[in-house]
Protein backbone atom coordinates (compact mmCIF):
# COMPACT_ATOMS: atom_id res chain seq x y z
CA UNK A 1 0.00 0.00 0.00
CA UNK A 2 2.90 2.19 0.52
CA UNK A 3 3.22 3.44 -3.88
CA UNK A 4 -0.59 4.13 -3.54
CA UNK A 5 -1.29 7.18 -3.64
CA UNK A 6 -4.76 9.95 -3.71
CA UNK A 7 -4.23 12.64 -6.01
CA UNK A 8 -5.06 15.77 -3.78
CA UNK A 9 -6.43 17.89 -6.10
CA UNK A 10 -9.43 14.85 -7.59
CA UNK A 11 -8.63 11.80 -5.00
CA UNK A 12 -7.75 9.61 -7.82
CA UNK A 13 -6.10 6.75 -6.09
CA UNK A 14 -2.90 6.12 -8.14
CA UNK A 15 0.43 3.93 -8.24
CA UNK A 16 3.44 6.21 -7.98
CA UNK A 17 6.13 5.68 -10.40
CA UNK A 18 9.70 6.23 -11.23
CA UNK A 19 10.16 8.68 -13.46
CA UNK A 20 12.67 9.27 -15.77
CA UNK A 21 14.82 12.13 -16.59
CA UNK A 22 13.15 16.04 -15.94
CA UNK A 23 9.58 13.67 -16.23
CA UNK A 24 6.61 15.13 -14.27
CA UNK A 25 3.61 12.85 -12.74
CA UNK A 26 0.55 14.10 -13.59
CA UNK A 27 -3.03 12.92 -12.26
CA UNK A 28 -4.72 10.79 -14.54
CA UNK A 29 -8.08 11.88 -14.39
CA UNK A 30 -7.97 15.56 -13.40
CA UNK A 31 -4.52 16.55 -15.01
CA UNK A 32 -3.03 18.08 -11.79
CA UNK A 33 0.84 17.76 -11.11
CA UNK A 34 1.20 15.18 -8.70
CA UNK A 35 5.28 14.95 -8.35
CA UNK A 36 8.35 15.61 -10.25
CA UNK A 37 11.92 13.86 -10.85
CA UNK A 38 14.37 15.68 -8.89
CA UNK A 39 17.49 13.96 -9.46
CA UNK A 40 19.28 14.41 -5.82
CA UNK A 41 16.17 15.53 -3.87
CA UNK A 42 17.72 16.30 -0.66
CA UNK A 43 21.05 17.79 -1.60
CA UNK A 44 19.49 20.22 -4.59
CA UNK A 45 16.66 21.77 -2.30
CA UNK A 46 19.70 21.58 0.64
CA UNK A 47 22.36 23.91 -1.72
CA UNK A 48 19.46 25.75 -2.86
CA UNK A 49 18.19 26.40 0.19
CA UNK A 50 21.77 27.56 1.52
CA UNK A 51 21.98 29.79 -1.34
CA UNK A 52 19.07 31.42 -0.92
CA UNK A 53 19.15 31.83 2.64
CA UNK A 54 23.11 33.97 1.80
CA UNK A 55 21.22 35.98 -1.46
CA UNK A 56 18.12 36.63 1.61
CA UNK A 57 20.76 38.32 3.49
CA UNK A 58 22.83 40.45 1.09
CA UNK A 59 18.90 41.39 0.34
CA UNK A 60 17.91 42.49 3.62
CA UNK A 61 21.42 44.25 4.53
CA UNK A 62 22.65 46.16 1.27
CA UNK A 63 21.19 49.09 0.06
CA UNK A 64 17.59 47.64 -1.82
CA UNK A 65 16.86 51.01 -4.28
CA UNK A 66 17.54 54.98 -3.76
CA UNK A 67 15.11 57.71 -5.13
CA UNK A 68 16.75 61.10 -6.18
CA UNK A 69 14.88 64.08 -6.75
CA UNK A 70 16.10 67.91 -6.54
CA UNK A 71 18.93 66.97 -4.81
CA UNK A 72 17.91 65.17 -1.82
CA UNK A 73 18.29 61.62 -1.96
CA UNK A 74 16.06 58.72 -0.01
CA UNK A 75 17.59 55.04 0.53
CA UNK A 76 15.83 52.12 1.35
CA UNK A 77 16.59 48.73 2.38
CA UNK A 78 14.23 45.75 1.78
CA UNK A 79 12.25 46.48 5.14
CA UNK A 80 11.87 49.96 4.43
CA UNK A 81 8.33 49.33 2.68
CA UNK A 82 7.06 47.41 6.28
CA UNK A 83 8.67 50.43 8.01
CA UNK A 84 7.18 53.20 6.34
CA UNK A 85 3.42 51.64 6.30
CA UNK A 86 4.03 51.33 10.05
CA UNK A 87 5.13 54.66 10.99
CA UNK A 88 2.25 56.10 8.60
CA UNK A 89 -0.47 54.55 10.67
CA UNK A 90 -0.88 51.32 8.77
CA UNK A 91 -0.25 49.06 10.85
CA UNK A 92 -1.95 45.84 9.22
CA UNK A 93 -0.27 47.11 5.68
CA UNK A 94 2.60 47.00 7.16
CA UNK A 95 2.33 43.45 9.11
CA UNK A 96 1.24 41.70 5.31
CA UNK A 97 4.17 43.44 3.80
CA UNK A 98 6.41 41.77 6.50
CA UNK A 99 5.31 38.81 6.53
CA UNK A 100 5.16 38.16 2.83
CA UNK A 101 8.02 39.93 1.76
CA UNK A 102 10.83 39.03 4.95
CA UNK A 103 9.20 36.44 7.76
CA UNK A 104 7.21 33.62 5.45
CA UNK A 105 10.16 33.30 3.15
CA UNK A 106 12.67 33.99 6.10
CA UNK A 107 11.28 31.03 8.43
CA UNK A 108 10.26 29.01 4.81
CA UNK A 109 14.12 28.77 4.19
CA UNK A 110 15.52 28.08 7.62
CA UNK A 111 13.08 25.56 8.15
CA UNK A 112 13.69 23.34 5.56
CA UNK A 113 17.45 23.84 6.29
CA UNK A 114 16.58 22.96 9.92
CA UNK A 115 14.82 19.65 7.70
CA UNK A 116 17.35 19.01 5.13
CA UNK A 117 20.79 18.96 6.94
CA UNK A 118 20.10 16.62 9.13
CA UNK A 119 18.51 14.47 6.51
CA UNK A 120 21.30 14.87 4.08
CA UNK A 121 23.24 13.21 7.74
CA UNK A 122 20.45 11.10 8.22
CA UNK A 123 19.36 11.57 11.64
CA UNK A 124 15.81 14.03 12.59
CA UNK A 125 16.33 17.21 14.89
CA UNK A 126 13.24 17.33 17.55
CA UNK A 127 10.04 18.91 15.99
CA UNK A 128 10.65 18.14 11.97
CA UNK A 129 7.20 16.47 11.60
CA UNK A 130 5.41 20.14 12.63
CA UNK A 131 7.94 21.77 11.00
CA UNK A 132 7.28 20.05 7.85
CA UNK A 133 3.79 20.42 8.25
CA UNK A 134 4.03 24.09 8.99
CA UNK A 135 6.38 24.29 5.88
CA UNK A 136 3.89 23.91 3.54
CA UNK A 137 0.92 26.16 5.31
CA UNK A 138 3.83 29.06 5.09
CA UNK A 139 4.89 28.59 1.49
CA UNK A 140 1.74 30.53 -0.46
CA UNK A 141 2.57 33.21 1.89
CA UNK A 142 6.33 33.67 0.45
CA UNK A 143 5.38 36.22 -2.24
CA UNK A 144 9.21 37.60 -3.05
CA UNK A 145 8.28 36.98 -7.00
CA UNK A 146 5.15 39.13 -6.84
CA UNK A 147 7.50 42.04 -4.80
CA UNK A 148 10.49 41.92 -7.46
CA UNK A 149 7.85 42.75 -10.06
CA UNK A 150 6.38 45.37 -7.86
CA UNK A 151 10.22 47.06 -7.67
CA UNK A 152 10.11 47.28 -11.47
CA UNK A 153 6.50 48.63 -11.74
CA UNK A 154 7.42 51.35 -8.80
CA UNK A 155 11.16 52.52 -11.06
CA UNK A 156 9.27 52.91 -14.02
CA UNK A 157 6.41 54.71 -12.13
CA UNK A 158 9.02 57.25 -10.68
CA UNK A 159 11.53 57.30 -13.84
CA UNK A 160 9.64 59.96 -15.42
CA UNK A 161 10.39 62.24 -12.91
CA UNK A 162 13.37 61.28 -10.54
CA UNK A 163 16.29 59.59 -10.44
CA UNK A 164 16.35 55.83 -9.29
CA UNK A 165 19.09 53.61 -8.62
CA UNK A 166 19.03 50.17 -8.07
CA UNK A 167 20.99 48.92 -5.14
CA UNK A 168 23.36 45.22 -4.71
CA UNK A 169 20.47 44.28 -2.49
CA UNK A 170 18.29 44.84 -5.10
CA UNK A 171 20.59 42.32 -7.52
CA UNK A 172 20.69 39.86 -4.74
CA UNK A 173 17.12 39.91 -4.62
CA UNK A 174 16.95 38.90 -8.04
CA UNK A 175 19.52 36.02 -7.71
CA UNK A 176 17.00 34.66 -4.81
CA UNK A 177 13.82 34.61 -6.90
CA UNK A 178 15.82 32.14 -8.96
CA UNK A 179 17.32 29.99 -6.32
CA UNK A 180 14.28 29.87 -4.56
CA UNK A 181 11.96 29.18 -6.89
CA UNK A 182 14.96 26.30 -7.65
CA UNK A 183 14.44 25.57 -3.79
CA UNK A 184 10.83 24.90 -4.13
CA UNK A 185 10.44 22.86 -7.35
CA UNK A 186 13.07 20.71 -5.97
CA UNK A 187 11.98 20.40 -2.32
CA UNK A 188 9.05 17.55 -2.22
CA UNK A 189 8.11 16.64 1.28
CA UNK A 190 7.45 13.10 0.51
CA UNK A 191 11.43 12.97 0.74
CA UNK A 192 11.15 13.59 4.57
CA UNK A 193 7.73 11.47 5.00
CA UNK A 194 9.06 8.76 3.24
CA UNK A 195 11.70 8.10 5.98
CA UNK A 196 9.43 9.02 8.92
CA UNK A 197 8.38 5.46 10.56
CA UNK A 198 4.60 4.72 10.01
CA UNK A 199 2.95 4.88 13.91
CA UNK A 200 0.98 1.92 12.36
CA UNK A 201 2.05 -0.22 10.20
CA UNK A 202 -1.16 -0.64 8.52
CA UNK A 203 -2.21 3.20 8.29
CA UNK A 204 -5.01 2.78 10.64
CA UNK A 205 -6.34 5.73 12.17
CA UNK A 206 -4.26 6.30 15.28
CA UNK A 207 -5.38 7.88 18.44
CA UNK A 208 -4.13 11.39 19.69
CA UNK A 209 -0.96 11.42 21.60
CA UNK B 1 10.07 18.71 -20.34
CA UNK B 2 8.32 15.35 -20.84
CA UNK B 3 4.92 14.93 -19.22
CA UNK B 4 5.16 11.74 -18.17
CA UNK B 5 1.28 10.16 -16.66
CA UNK B 6 1.54 8.12 -13.81
CA UNK B 7 -0.18 4.92 -14.70
CA UNK B 8 -3.12 3.69 -12.58
CA UNK B 9 -2.47 0.81 -11.09
CA UNK B 10 -3.64 -2.91 -12.46
CA UNK B 11 -7.10 -1.62 -12.50
CA UNK B 12 -8.33 0.26 -15.43
CA UNK B 13 -11.04 1.48 -13.79
CA UNK B 14 -10.36 5.01 -11.19
CA UNK B 15 -11.63 4.75 -7.78
CA UNK B 16 -11.13 7.46 -5.52
CA UNK B 17 -9.78 7.48 -2.18
CA UNK B 18 -12.88 8.30 -0.77
CA UNK B 19 -14.60 5.12 -2.37
CA UNK B 20 -12.02 2.78 -0.79
CA UNK B 21 -12.88 4.43 2.90
CA UNK B 22 -9.44 6.09 2.58
CA UNK B 23 -8.10 9.21 3.65
CA UNK B 24 -5.84 11.05 2.29
CA UNK B 25 -3.32 13.71 4.96
CA UNK B 26 -4.20 16.85 3.62
CA UNK B 27 -0.39 17.92 5.59
CA UNK B 28 1.79 14.51 4.42
CA UNK B 29 -0.16 12.80 2.08
CA UNK B 30 -0.57 9.65 3.80
CA UNK B 31 -3.45 6.99 2.91
CA UNK B 32 -5.25 5.91 6.41
CA UNK B 33 -8.30 3.78 6.30
CA UNK B 34 -11.24 5.12 8.06
CA UNK B 35 -12.32 2.80 11.60
CA UNK B 36 -14.56 4.00 13.50
CA UNK B 37 -13.10 6.05 16.08
CA UNK B 38 -14.70 6.04 20.01
CA UNK B 39 -16.93 9.30 20.68
CA UNK B 40 -14.92 12.30 20.98
CA UNK B 41 -11.67 10.77 19.32
CA UNK B 42 -10.53 12.81 16.30
CA UNK B 43 -8.72 10.64 13.17
CA UNK B 44 -5.27 11.54 13.30
CA UNK B 45 -2.63 10.91 10.63
CA UNK B 46 -0.72 7.74 11.93
CA UNK B 47 2.16 9.83 9.71
CA UNK B 48 2.67 13.48 10.85
CA UNK B 49 -0.38 13.90 13.65
CA UNK B 50 -2.45 15.82 11.57
CA UNK B 51 -6.10 16.01 12.10
CA UNK B 52 -7.56 13.83 9.20
CA UNK B 53 -11.07 14.43 7.15
CA UNK B 54 -12.53 12.97 3.99
CA UNK B 55 -12.80 16.63 2.97
CA UNK B 56 -11.85 19.85 4.10
CA UNK B 57 -14.68 20.50 6.79
CA UNK B 58 -17.70 22.79 5.98
CA UNK B 59 -15.52 24.02 2.82
CA UNK B 60 -18.31 25.20 0.81
CA UNK B 61 -19.96 27.36 3.74
CA UNK B 62 -16.40 28.88 4.63
CA UNK B 63 -15.83 29.61 0.65
CA UNK B 64 -18.45 31.07 0.28
CA UNK B 65 -18.07 33.54 3.65
CA UNK B 66 -15.11 34.03 2.20
CA UNK B 67 -15.77 35.08 -1.10
CA UNK B 68 -18.99 37.37 0.09
CA UNK B 69 -16.84 39.33 2.46
CA UNK B 70 -14.01 39.96 -0.40
CA UNK B 71 -16.87 40.96 -2.47
CA UNK B 72 -18.33 43.47 0.07
CA UNK B 73 -15.20 45.06 0.72
CA UNK B 74 -14.17 45.00 -3.29
CA UNK B 75 -16.64 48.11 -3.07
CA UNK B 76 -14.60 50.43 -0.70
CA UNK B 77 -11.44 48.87 -2.28
CA UNK B 78 -12.39 50.26 -6.06
CA UNK B 79 -14.06 53.37 -4.42
CA UNK B 80 -12.05 54.61 -1.70
CA UNK B 81 -8.38 56.38 -2.49
CA UNK B 82 -5.41 53.89 -2.01
CA UNK B 83 -2.80 56.71 -2.23
CA UNK B 84 -2.42 60.97 -1.62
CA UNK B 85 0.81 61.21 -4.24
CA UNK B 86 2.21 65.08 -3.12
CA UNK B 87 4.53 66.63 -5.56
CA UNK B 88 5.69 70.21 -5.34
CA UNK B 89 2.84 71.22 -3.02
CA UNK B 90 0.26 69.72 -5.74
CA UNK B 91 -1.66 67.06 -3.83
CA UNK B 92 -3.14 64.60 -6.08
CA UNK B 93 -5.48 61.17 -4.51
CA UNK B 94 -5.77 58.20 -6.39
CA UNK B 95 -8.11 55.69 -6.40
CA UNK B 96 -7.43 52.08 -7.71
CA UNK B 97 -8.91 53.18 -11.69
CA UNK B 98 -7.93 56.44 -11.53
CA UNK B 99 -3.84 55.45 -11.01
CA UNK B 100 -4.49 53.11 -13.92
CA UNK B 101 -5.93 56.28 -16.43
CA UNK B 102 -3.08 58.25 -14.92
CA UNK B 103 -0.65 55.62 -16.33
CA UNK B 104 -1.97 55.53 -19.28
CA UNK B 105 -2.59 59.06 -19.92
CA UNK B 106 1.26 59.71 -19.20
CA UNK B 107 2.50 57.02 -21.45
CA UNK B 108 3.10 54.26 -19.22
CA UNK B 109 0.17 52.26 -20.59
CA UNK B 110 1.84 48.53 -20.30
CA UNK B 111 2.48 48.81 -16.82
CA UNK B 112 -1.08 50.47 -16.66
CA UNK B 113 -2.41 47.84 -18.47
CA UNK B 114 -0.67 45.10 -15.36
CA UNK B 115 -2.10 47.07 -12.70
CA UNK B 116 -5.10 46.72 -14.58
CA UNK B 117 -5.24 43.03 -14.69
CA UNK B 118 -3.74 42.51 -11.07
CA UNK B 119 -5.44 44.48 -9.27
CA UNK B 120 -9.29 44.98 -10.49
CA UNK B 121 -9.13 41.93 -12.96
CA UNK B 122 -8.00 39.35 -11.07
CA UNK B 123 -9.81 39.83 -8.06
CA UNK B 124 -12.95 39.82 -9.71
CA UNK B 125 -12.63 36.86 -12.52
CA UNK B 126 -11.48 35.16 -9.52
CA UNK B 127 -14.31 36.00 -6.93
CA UNK B 128 -16.58 35.03 -9.84
CA UNK B 129 -14.94 31.62 -10.75
CA UNK B 130 -14.88 30.25 -7.16
CA UNK B 131 -18.73 31.50 -6.85
CA UNK B 132 -19.38 29.53 -10.22
CA UNK B 133 -17.01 26.21 -8.87
CA UNK B 134 -19.20 26.77 -5.49
CA UNK B 135 -22.19 26.59 -7.26
CA UNK B 136 -21.15 23.75 -9.85
CA UNK B 137 -20.05 21.35 -6.64
CA UNK B 138 -23.45 22.69 -4.52
CA UNK B 139 -26.07 21.70 -7.46
CA UNK B 140 -23.44 18.22 -8.10
CA UNK B 141 -23.12 19.29 -11.77
CA UNK B 142 -21.39 16.65 -14.02
CA UNK B 143 -20.06 19.49 -16.92
CA UNK B 144 -16.58 18.51 -17.35
CA UNK B 145 -14.70 18.71 -14.01
CA UNK B 146 -11.30 18.27 -15.76
CA UNK B 147 -11.70 21.62 -17.05
CA UNK B 148 -13.27 23.08 -13.76
CA UNK B 149 -10.29 21.49 -11.70
CA UNK B 150 -7.87 23.07 -13.96
CA UNK B 151 -9.47 26.27 -14.36
CA UNK B 152 -9.17 26.01 -10.48
CA UNK B 153 -6.13 25.60 -10.00
CA UNK B 154 -5.22 28.42 -12.74
CA UNK B 155 -7.35 30.88 -10.35
CA UNK B 156 -5.48 29.71 -7.65
CA UNK B 157 -1.88 30.52 -8.75
CA UNK B 158 -2.78 33.82 -10.32
CA UNK B 159 -4.40 34.99 -7.03
CA UNK B 160 -0.90 36.06 -5.46
CA UNK B 161 -0.13 38.52 -8.44
CA UNK B 162 -2.95 40.87 -6.72
CA UNK B 163 -0.48 41.66 -4.15
CA UNK B 164 0.90 43.71 -6.61
CA UNK B 165 -0.59 47.17 -5.82
CA UNK B 166 0.01 46.64 -2.40
CA UNK B 167 4.09 46.37 -2.93
CA UNK B 168 4.30 49.18 -5.27
CA UNK B 169 2.20 51.30 -2.82
CA UNK B 170 4.58 49.86 0.28
CA UNK B 171 7.59 50.81 -2.14
CA UNK B 172 6.79 53.87 -3.45
CA UNK B 173 5.77 54.93 0.31
CA UNK B 174 9.27 53.63 1.28
CA UNK B 175 10.83 56.02 -1.43
CA UNK B 176 9.14 58.75 -2.09
CA UNK B 177 9.18 60.83 1.70
CA UNK B 178 10.69 64.45 0.97
CA UNK B 179 8.31 66.16 2.94
CA UNK B 180 6.57 69.16 1.31
CA UNK B 181 8.44 68.29 -1.74
CA UNK B 182 7.24 65.27 -2.87
CA UNK B 183 5.83 62.44 -0.72
CA UNK B 184 3.09 59.66 -1.47
CA UNK B 185 1.18 58.15 1.49
CA UNK B 186 -1.42 55.11 1.52
CA UNK B 187 -5.20 55.61 1.73
CA UNK B 188 -7.56 53.12 3.47
CA UNK B 189 -8.12 52.09 0.01
CA UNK B 190 -5.29 50.07 0.28
CA UNK B 191 -6.55 48.21 3.58
CA UNK B 192 -9.59 47.55 1.77
CA UNK B 193 -7.91 46.52 -1.20
CA UNK B 194 -5.52 44.36 1.17
CA UNK B 195 -8.41 42.19 2.87
CA UNK B 196 -9.74 41.69 -0.75
CA UNK B 197 -6.41 39.66 -1.73
CA UNK B 198 -6.09 38.39 1.45
CA UNK B 199 -9.77 36.80 1.58
CA UNK B 200 -9.61 35.61 -2.06
CA UNK B 201 -6.80 33.62 -0.59
CA UNK B 202 -8.52 32.00 2.07
CA UNK B 203 -11.57 31.53 -0.01
CA UNK B 204 -9.08 29.39 -2.68
CA UNK B 205 -8.12 27.36 0.29
CA UNK B 206 -10.90 26.94 1.95
CA UNK B 207 -12.56 25.06 -1.38
CA UNK B 208 -11.72 21.72 -1.74
CA UNK B 209 -11.40 20.96 -5.75
CA UNK B 210 -11.88 17.12 -4.64
CA UNK B 211 -15.40 18.25 -4.58
CA UNK B 212 -15.87 18.66 -8.19
CA UNK B 213 -15.56 14.57 -8.69
CA UNK B 214 -17.15 13.74 -5.89
CA UNK B 215 -20.78 14.27 -7.94
CA UNK B 216 -19.07 12.12 -10.66
CA UNK B 217 -18.73 8.76 -8.35
CA UNK B 218 -21.92 6.42 -7.61
CA UNK B 219 -22.09 6.82 -3.59
CA UNK B 220 -20.83 3.98 -1.97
Amino acid sequence: MTDLIACPSCDLIQRRVVLRRRGRAFCGRCGALLYRFVRSPVDKPLACALASLMLFLGATLFPFMSFELAGRTQHTTLASSAVALWSDGHPFLSALVLLTTILAPLVLLSGLLYLLVPLRMGFRLPGSRSLCRWIAHIKPWAMLEVFLLAVLVAGIKLASDAEVTYGSGCVAFGALIVTLSMTLVSWDREVFWSRVPCSLSEHLWAPPR
Amino acid sequence: MFAQRAPLGAAAVSVSARQLDLLRCHDCGQLARRRPAPERHALHCPRCDARLHMRKPNSLSRTWAFVIAAFILYIPANLLPVSTITKFGKVDTDTIMSGVIRLFQGGDGGVGLLLFVASIAVPLVKLGVLSWLALSVHYRWLWRPRDRSAIFRLVDVIGRWSMLDIFVIGLLVALVRLEALASIRAEPGALAFAAVVILTLFAAESFDARLIWDAQEPES
